[in-house]
């Protein structure tokens, strides 16, 4: 996922997040420079997303990103998220009430740890830890019914792949005590 | 909106404009909290919404996400 500058290493960080989505939507992220160091991707609007039943689901995906030199590799860039909303809802409107929400936005109100909403049981955040994409794709296939877009096979292999990267690369996965 | 037909080299997502991005933040704003989008940023910068949550205000998350707001260099940090 890194690159030889800030743009490129969060291109690439982008392919990760398309091949982990594309299990499940063939959507592409839309993608905002806000700074040199600072990207943003969604969906714009939320992604359709089709049940084994014919229904439909939706998808809001939001993350914001931060690039900078690797301090692992000399000369090279990487990417890390800074903060993400992935929401599960039954209608396109993002204003719509949602089926579920893992939240990390530590710069935007006073809960800073990530934590998951859910719509049956409401004001309550549920503490978590630093979610990835390929498990809520994984989740939304096993217990949402969502319908896999390739075979068992291939989709498995993606995850498995794009979860054994960001285990190697995440800087933090668990919020310890400070 | 829809946004421009460009796309990154290596990922194919869309790449958005400065105006686009403006227009996209305003159109969720107004959706969201019924406010013009600068309006929001205004009021988030004054601290009016530190207490607001996806429970009260569902979106209003990926708003604040969107919206050019000042970051901390690192999310963990308190």
């Amino acid at each position: 996922m890194a690159g030889r500058n800030e743009w490129e290493a969060a291109d690439n960080f982008v392919a990760y997040l398309h091949e982990t989505l594309a299990c499940i939507t063939p959507e592409k992220l839309a993608f905002y420079q806000q700074s040199k160091k600072l990207y943003k991707v969604w969906f714009n609007p939320a992604a359709e997303l089709t049940t084994r039943s014919g229904g439909r689901l939706f998808l809001s995906f939001t993350q914001v990103l931060g690039a900078g030199p690797d301090p692992k590799e000399p000369g090279e860039f990487k990417v890390s998220t800074r903060e993400y909303s992935y929401r599960l809802l039954e209608r396109s409107n993002i204003a719509s009430k949602e089926i579920l929400a893992y939240h990390w936005h530590p710069n935007d109100s006073d809960l800073r740890d990530p934590h998951l909403h859910i719509r049956c049981v409401p004001r309550v955040h549920f503490p978590t830890s630093r979610v990835c994409v390929e498990d809520v794709v994984c989740m939304l296939i096993k217990y949402y019914g969502v319908r896999p877009r390739m075979k068992h096979s291939e989709w498995t292999a993606i995850i498995e792949k794009n979860k054994r990267a960001f285990e190697k690369m995440a800087t933090w996965k668990i919020r310890h005590p400070l | 909106m829809p946004v421009s037909t460009k796309k990154l080299k290596t990922s194919g997502a869309k790449l958005v404009s400065r105006r686009e991005m403006a227009v996209i933040v305003d159109a969720h704003a107004r959706r969201v909290l019924g406010v013009s989008g600068k309006v929001f940023i205004s009021k988030w910068k004054a601290g009016k919404y530190r207490t607001l949550d996806s429970d009260a205000c569902p979106g209003v998350i990926e708003l604040a996400l969107l919206a050019p707001l000042p970051r901390r260099a690192s999310g963990r940090k308190k």
